[in-house]
């Protein structure tokens, strides 16, 4: 599992052609969990979804353990698992369905969706329409949907968002359990208390270009101080670079 | 102003009003009937005349008709009286009898195209039963109280019971229908409108795996469909009667056939096209899911082409050799449509002109030639190819986020 890497050549992207949001990112991703941070709308949960497949490149290329994102769909896709910042599951579905849909596509069994159902406390809603759910519990389908097979590429915006604290501390331990495993994690979090004890590195976005930081050091003071000073966009202040824009 | 009129004034702006398009598609199919019946005026007068005399089914043809245009605006006024409207200062029975009211407003059309047909034979005939838009105001009532969203069953029986009541016609069955709706607004309560979740949590799941997204379009544009096909009958009607009412060799009923089938499946696959397009957003998750852009493109395509089946199979029954071509052409527009759905038409969320025009383009072709059709068929890999790079180049979530996310999702 541990030779599935992620690699971005040369990505850049914008909602509009004329003002690119991420611009000429190159990274290479292996085993462990990164976190990508910065401040607000800084393209964090865009170059998620670019990694994710969801949104495609306007130039450069995205590969998941060696397969185009673009022109090997199935097999780079088979390999990922995504969790997107607003849980946008089709309203028109129930829960039962969307997790047979990933179940289906992922070769699982019924049974399998029965104990994610369990796992996430999802047993009771099954029926249920995605309009109907709450922020937290649309969240819950689509951490259920996530565990459907074991795609080792995780991709998570802000997986712990509206969740409560028994859920939060599950998603940790299972979080820390693929990590071990060598699954490639990309995460993009505020919440940065929770989930630096498990970072291995960090990624940072200032004015669309990312950079990778590999030693948060070990300390959780130090952890923290250079994750929050990348959060607030102000990488110089713990020495890193501060990337200018072409 | 009164409470109830001004929950009553939003209701008609938010979803009354919504409901009032569905009447110019009736008005343009009555229309058409009457206008290709044999003596128009005749026509009309024996309809007028039909409900004039008060007999209990005319009644209740028209009744059944206004009902289902209540049916229809019954969604969105529900969906606007729960959540956020829950905590305004307006009485439970303030809520229902505005209610219960928008509902009769959406039934207005129809129940004024009858009063004005009563007025008619009232005119010619000189006989006045006042008793007909008594009825009809009742039976339009009767229609919005069984469909307003009641905590229990019971309401709804006894609005049907008035409803038939009301249909009857005589006074005696008037003032029962009447006592009934009293009775039901005097110990109805208030309204069931709290979240579906509460309502709707042992609903069985169903079909799953690809054919999800199958169901997600069909649920999303709904009752559109049915609508399409009903539009879609206008111009075969049309070329039924023309192909009855004169004599002309095979190649001419072909050339007929080509022409209402090729406009029966425009209105098909415009009207369902458009409707896709606004009202199902797209799935920005699914496409981090193994499964391919072409197979999205592809299901997309396959669903248009059923719903243009049936129009297909009429113009198959009106001239046999008109079939071939007609279905040639739906599978080539029904990929061409799939890809346009997924294409930017300039900060809408509607069909791009473009895509209408090339859809009305490609129809005229083949009503000039059936041969087209053949050339089209070998543009199918074509434009399966174009709609996969539209579907991979569309921006999700730019597109969802500035124009759908407020379409019926609790959380905008």
């Amino acid at each position: 599992m541990s030779e599935i890497r992620i690699r971005l050549r040369g990505v850049t992207f914008g909602y509009e052609p004329s003002a690119p949001v991420i611009r000429d990112v190159d990274l290479d991703l292996g085993g462990g969990l990164a976190l990508l941070v910065g401040p607000n709308g800084c393209g964090k949960s865009t170059l998620l979804k670019l990694m994710a497949g969801v949104e495609r490149p306007d130039a450069g290329a995205i590969e998941i353990g060696g397969f185009d994102l673009w022109s090997d769909e199935l097999d780079s896709r088979r390999l990922l698992a995504y969790v997107p910042e607003q849980p946008d599951v089709s309203p028109y579905a129930s829960v039962v369905e969307v997790l047979e849909l990933v179940a289906n596509l992922r070769g699982q069994t019924p049974e399998r969706i029965s104990e994610v159902q369990e796992q996430l406390g999802l047993r009771k809603l099954g029926g249920r329409s995605i309009r109907e759910l709450s922020k937290g519990q649309r969240r819950r389908v689509l951490l259920a949907a996530v565990r459907l097979g074991t795609p080792p590429v995780l991709l998570l915006d802000e997986p712990l968002d509206a969740l409560d604290r028994r859920l939060r501390e599950e998603t940790l331990g299972w979080l820390d359990e693929r990590r071990n495993a060598g699954a490639p994690i990309v995460v993009v979090t505020h919440e940065l208390e929770l989930l630096s004890p498990l970072a291995d590195a960090a990624i940072y976005l200032v004015d669309g270009r990312a950079a990778m930081v590999e030693e948060l050091g070990e300390s959780t003071r130090d952890r923290m101080r250079i994750l929050e000073s990348l959060a607030r966009g102000e990488p110089d202040r713990v020495g890193l670079e501060k990337q200018d824009p072409r | 102003m009164s409470i109830l009129s001004i929950l009553l004034r939003f209701q008609v702006r938010t979803t009354v009003r919504v409901t009032f398009r569905n009447t110019l598609a009736q008005a343009l199919l009555l229309a058409v009937a009457i206008g290709l019946s044999p003596d128009p005026g005749g026509t009309l007068l024996s309809l007028a005349r039909g409900l004039g005399s008060g007999a209990p089914p005319w009644l209740a043809a028209f009744g059944i008709w206004a009902a289902w245009n209540a049916a229809v605006a019954r969604e969105p006024l529900a969906s606007t009286l729960r959540g956020w409207h829950r905590h305004l200062p307006v009485s439970g029975a303030g809520e229902r009898r505005a209610a219960w009211l928008a509902l009769l407003l959406s039934q207005a059309p129809v129940l004024c195209f009858a009063i004005l047909l009563w007025i008619g034979a009232g005119l010619v005939d000189g006989s006045w039963r006042w008793q007909v838009p008594v009825s009809l105001v009742l039976v339009g009532l009767a229609s919005a109280t069984a469909l307003l969203p009641w905590r229990s069953e019971w309401p709804r029986w006894i609005a049907a019971a008035s409803f038939l009541a009301a249909a009857f016609g005589t006074l005696l069955s008037l003032a029962l229908g009447a006592l009934m709706l009293w009775a039901v607004d005097r110990r109805g309560g208030r309204l069931w409108i709290l979240p579906a979740a509460i309502r709707h949590v042992e609903r069985p799941a169903r079909a799953g795996g690809a054919s999800l997204t199958w169901l997600i379009a069909i649920r999303a544009i709904g009752w559109r469909i049915p609508l399409s096909w009903l539009i879609a009958a206008v111009p075969l009607t049309a070329v039924w009667l023309f192909l009855r009412n004169n004599s002309l060799d095979l190649a001419q009923q072909a050339t007929g056939a080509r022409v209402g089938g090729g406009l029966a499946l425009l209105a098909v696959l415009v009207s369902l096209g458009d409707a896709l397009k606004l009202r199902r957003p797209p799935w920005p998750w699914i496409r981090s899911l193994p499964s391919t852009s072409r197979g999205r493109v592809v299901r997309d395509a396959v669903l248009l082409s059923m719903a243009g089946l049936p129009s297909l199979a009429v113009s198959g029954w009106l001239a046999p050799t008109a079939a071939l071509p007609l279905l040639a052409g739906l599978i080539f527009q029904s990929v061409r449509l799939s890809g346009a759905l997924r294409r930017d038409a300039g900060g809408t969320t509607r069909l791009g002109a473009h895509a209408l025009g090339e859809l009305c383009f490609v129809q005229l072709a083949i009503a000039a030639s059936g041969w087209t059709a053949a050339v089209l068929l070998l543009l199918v890999p074509w434009a399966l190819r174009d709609a996969t790079r539209q579907e991979q180049r569309q921006k999700v979530t730019r597109w969802q986020e500035l124009h759908h996310l407020a379409l019926g999702d609790p959380a905008s």
